[in-house]
């Protein structure tokens, strides 16, 4: 028994590894971030306050990131979310080297390619705000309201499958959180499991 | 024909080329190849078995468990049953941990058997059935790739294919799941901690290994997954140990989960990976003082607790708990087997008799005298209850029977039986006195006579109480007072019982033989199992002190024979009436104050040298906790006998089931390690491991079965009986059915 409790004594030590130490909460203020978009311009989160934001992260070689691109769920969303005044902004935390990462000019290709409808898409390359926000998946989703809180963090829907069909008959977190912002209530669901492929962060 | 034969032959063989068995992903390659393997292809109607499904995953790549982590997504299979089929949940083995930068994702690397269980209908179709599966898995490498798997296999077509090895081989890498008591909660550094009944210390290490433990839940968001697990023991000496976990909590609020499914997972000496499957329910406690801040702090619906949700009970025998109607009935029964007792009987048949001589007239006199009885027991069970309680509260580590764990209580009692047997004997008679047992009922006297009777049957009832109301005691002290107050009542009114039957209903008296001469030679009879109890206690007071003590006690007796025997004359002049009851009164109180001092004096000597004593038989150890865990922790079976000098019931066990030839040769040839707990004298030690199983008094025999060299676990231990016989022993040694 002696044995067994100095043994178990030594796996005490409690320390802290590399982590999303992610300071997003549902109901707080979204951490604040400047990054840079396909132009060079710079952006900041102040600068839409009153606005509703949406924050995608995307990785356009991930699969599930791909389900909502060839489907052409994604720039739906994306269009009927900035007809409305929200602000769309792709994020991309992918490191260089890494899956997804691309210099301005191949993102430019790309949004043409797809047809994609955000008001920016935007370069995370040292997984800042990604760490930040507690990004983990591609598409990893959140939404902050107007006073700039958190309001919706998670997946896009509730269909975590990669086939291309289960986009039809999912239920949109995303789209149920900005209608319920709209109506200035807190949305029903503000927390989902955020499904698809890990993030490609800098090996840390 | 030849030709037609031939044409079969290529079609089947052709047919088999193109089985979908081995069909992947054709246009890209695979990552990981699947295979279906029923656990055999002949089955029977009604019979359930286990499809394996396995994944041999390419080197550098990862499939995912039930909950994947930070991202990531487990295997989706979607059956195609034949009619009539049914599968159940799929069965994980333990997951790896698997880091990628800053995220971490629980899955499998290089090979993963998954089970499905699956129910065949009570009619199987004719011929071969064929089973399909369209199976979903994703793939990562540091990129993940969703793959598509179309697969089937076939029952009963003929083969004979047992791959029962590969589904035995996947079930044990699959957690041990456990229902050990877990709670958890939130402390105040935003850490998810689960503090659970660490019952089999032994289950996960024999102590000289390297341990790293880990919390990973079946949900997701309980816990940031990226964090080390913290882990120690409390050992305040409670058992089982508690021991707790801790890890930074998720993202998902954790006040509103109900309950969890969560694994343990360890890892010893960085090779052997195992894990413990728990259900940790919301410390109600934690949830309360969460709800009462939401309340507070806004306007909010505070968290509704999930109080109600029945912890699920997995697998797995617990101790032994009885409710309290059980308990007040067992009392009850208990309270009537005492009227049965070498101590308890002759006063109870002589009170009996008496009423026989009572004319039909006296029919409420006779109810009198019962309710007097009654009351008399009543109130002295209260009375000991109260004490009991009352210590018990206080702190004391006693139990039922405390009171023959003091050697002077032990003579007095003894002292007490041995005037009674006097009595009975016709040695002298107590004229107008209360402790007229078997006097005259007409006296009027008869009622409080009837009281102190009751007073003195429970007195001489508590020898006999405690080896047999051990689990009703036990239950009781655990209860809130008023509970534990009703159990010992029941009990008393057990005592009380017949008796009171006997006044209440005359018919019952008719039953009873005639009054008659026969009745003095019954009376004098009955002084026999009074004597016998006086020497009982005197050998339990012998054991408790020593030799010296012994001698004082026994020289008591004489001293109360002859102050009985100077009571008997009643000379005319008061002078030497005065002298001759001073002179006994005298002696009585030499008598006390020897024996006092004599069992204080040589009480602790005893004490001393019985444990040494005992120390140099190998194979019968006294007990300890030390001793006990140390044993636990290693291989050998384990035998716990629990014992007293005053339980009689161990003294026959001991005597006709555990001291005997054969039970020796079967605990050597088996290797069993036996500890003897001696309660005679007070030990905490002993009471707490008592309490472990529900326990308040001797005897108490357990068996803790011998580990398996495979597992490394051990069986529940087994509780025997209180009453032994040598084949309860010899059915501990027989093999198993596995």
């Amino acid at each position: 028994m002696r044995k067994l409790l100095s043994t178990l004594a030594l796996t005490l030590v409690m320390f802290t590894a590399p982590a999303l130490a992610s300071d997003a909460v549902i109901g707080q203020p979204a951490p604040a971030f400047t990054l840079t978009d396909t132009e060079g311009v710079s952006h900041n989160l102040s600068d839409f306050a009153g606005k509703i934001v949406v924050l995608e992260w995307t990785n356009h070689e991930c699969p599930y990131v791909m389900k909502h691109y060839d489907t052409g769920n994604m720039q739906k969303l994306q269009e009927q979310a900035t007809a409305d005044g929200v602000i769309w902004l792709s994020i991309v935390s992918s490191a260089p080297g890494k899956q997804g990462y691309t210099t301005p000019e191949e993102a430019k290709a790309i949004i043409e390619k797809a047809g994609a409808k955000a008001t920016a898409r935007l370069f995370d390359a040292d997984g800042t705000v990604g760490t930040a926000y507690g990004a983990k998946t591609t598409p990893h989703m959140f939404v902050i309201n107007e006073q700039g809180v958190l309001s919706y963090m998670g997946a896009i829907d509730d269909n975590a499958s990669p086939r291309h069909d289960t986009v039809e008959g999912a239920h949109n977190y995303v789209m149920a959180a900005i209608d319920s912002l709209k109506k200035g209530e807190m949305p029903e669901t503000t927390q989902t499991n955020p499904y698809g492929c890990g993030v490609k962060y800098e090996a840390m | 024909m030849q030709f037609i034969r031939l044409l079969l032959v290529i079609i089947t063989l052709a047919g088999a080329a193109f089985s979908p068995i081995s069909a992947q992903a054709e246009e890209k390659p695979s990552h990981v190849t699947l295979t279906l393997l029923p656990e055999m292809t002949q089955i029977e109607p009604g019979q359930p078995f286990f499809v394996a499904i396995k994944q041999d995953i390419a080197d550098g790549w990862h499939t995912y468990w039930v909950n994947a982590g930070d991202s990531g997504e487990p295997m989706r299979v979607n059956w195609h049953l034949p009619e009539g089929f049914k599968t159940g949940a799929l069965t994980w083995p333990v997951p790896q941990t698997i880091n990628f930068g800053p995220l971490t994702n629980y899955g499998y690397e290089g090979q993963a058997v998954i089970l499905q269980e699956m129910t065949t209908p009570t009619t199987l179709p004719e011929g071969p059935v064929e089973i399909k599966a369209d199976i979903d898995i994703l793939v990562c490498e540091e990129t993940c790739i969703p793959e598509y798997h179309q697969l089937s296999f076939t029952l009963n077509d003929g083969s004979n294919t047992d791959n029962s090895e590969i589904v035995t081989e996947a079930i044990n890498k699959t957690p041990v799941i456990l229902d050990w008591p877990a709670k958890y909660s939130e402390n105040g550094q935003g850490n998810f901690v689960i503090d659970m009944a660490f019952k089999q210390p032994g289950l996960v290490t024999k102590g000289d290994e390297k341990v790293l433990f880990d919390i990973i839940p079946y949900e997701w968001g309980l816990i940031d997954n990226t964090q080390k697990t913290g882990v120690w023991i409390d050992k305040s000496g409670k058992f089982p140990p508690q021991m707790i976990l801790q890890k930074k909590r998720g993202e998902r609020p954790l006040n509103d989960l109900g309950l969890q499914k969560i694994l343990v997972r360890f890892i010893v000496n960085q090779e052997r990976t195992s894990a413990m499957e728990l259900t940790v329910e919301p410390d109600p406690q934690w949830l309360e003082t969460m709800a009462a801040k939401t309340e507070t702090a806004q306007d909010t619906a505070p968290a509704e607790p999930k109080k109600n949700q029945p912890l699920q009970k997995a697998d797995g025998k617990t101790l032994p708990q009885i409710s309290l109607i059980q308990a007040l009935l067992f009392a009850l029964l208990g309270g009537l087997i005492l009227n049965l007792m070498p101590c308890v009987f002759p006063i109870l048949s002589m009170k009996a008799l008496s009423l026989c001589k009572m004319n039909a007239k006296d029919e409420r006199t006779a109810r009198l005298y019962g309710l007097a009885y009654t009351a008399g027991i009543l109130l002295c069970f209260a009375a000991i209850a109260a004490i009991l309680i009352g210590l018990k509260s206080a702190g004391a580590q006693i139990g039922w029977g405390f009171q023959l764990q003091n050697p002077l209580v032990v003579l007095g009692l003894a002292y007490l039986l041995f005037a009674l047997g006097l009595n009975l004997s016709g040695f002298f008679e107590i004229t107008g006195s209360f402790t007229n047992i078997g006097g005259s009922l007409s006296n009027k006297h008869g009622i409080s006579g009837s009281f102190f009777t009751g007073v003195l049957a429970t007195l001489v009832a508590t020898p006999c109480t405690a080896p047999f109301m051990g689990a009703a005691m036990g239950f009781a002290l655990t209860q809130p007072e008023p509970l534990a107050l009703l159990v010992f009542l029941s009990l008393g009114f057990g005592l009380a019982l017949p008796y009171l039957l006997l006044s209440f209903i005359p018919a019952l008296r008719s039953a009873l033989p005639k009054p008659g001469p026969w009745m003095a030679v019954f009376r004098e009879l009955l002084a026999f199992p009074m004597y016998g109890s006086a020497v009982w206690l005197v050998w339990v007071f012998s054991q408790q002190t020593g030799t010296m003590a012994l001698l004082y006690a026994l020289a008591g007796f004489v001293g109360i024979s002859f102050a009985v025997w100077m009571f008997r004359y009643n000379p005319k002049e008061i002078t030497g009436k005065i002298a001759l009851r001073g002179l006994a009164v005298m002696i009585l109180l030499t008598v006390l104050i020897f024996s006092i001092s004599a069992a204080k004096t040589d009480m602790h000597v005893q004490l001393e040298t019985t444990k040494v004593a005992a120390t140099t038989e190998s194979s019968l150890a006294p007990y300890t906790a030390e001793r006990y865990t140390a044993l636990i922790d290693g291989d050998a079976p384990v035998f716990i006998n629990m014992t007293a000098a005053w339980c009689i019931t161990c003294k026959v066990n001991e005597r006709v089931a555990l001291n005997i030839e054969s039970t020796k040769a079967l605990f050597t040839k088996h290797g069993v390690q036996v500890l003897k707990g001696d309660w005679t004298n007070q030990d905490p030690e002993i009471t707490a491991y008592l309490d472990r199983y529900g326990r308040n008094g001797v005897p108490l025999y357990v068996y803790y079965g011998p580990r398996n060299p495979k597992t490394g676990d051990r069986p529940e231990p087994k509780v025997l009986p209180q009453l032994l016989a040598p084949g309860i022993i010899a059915k501990l040694f027989e093999k198993d059915p596995v």
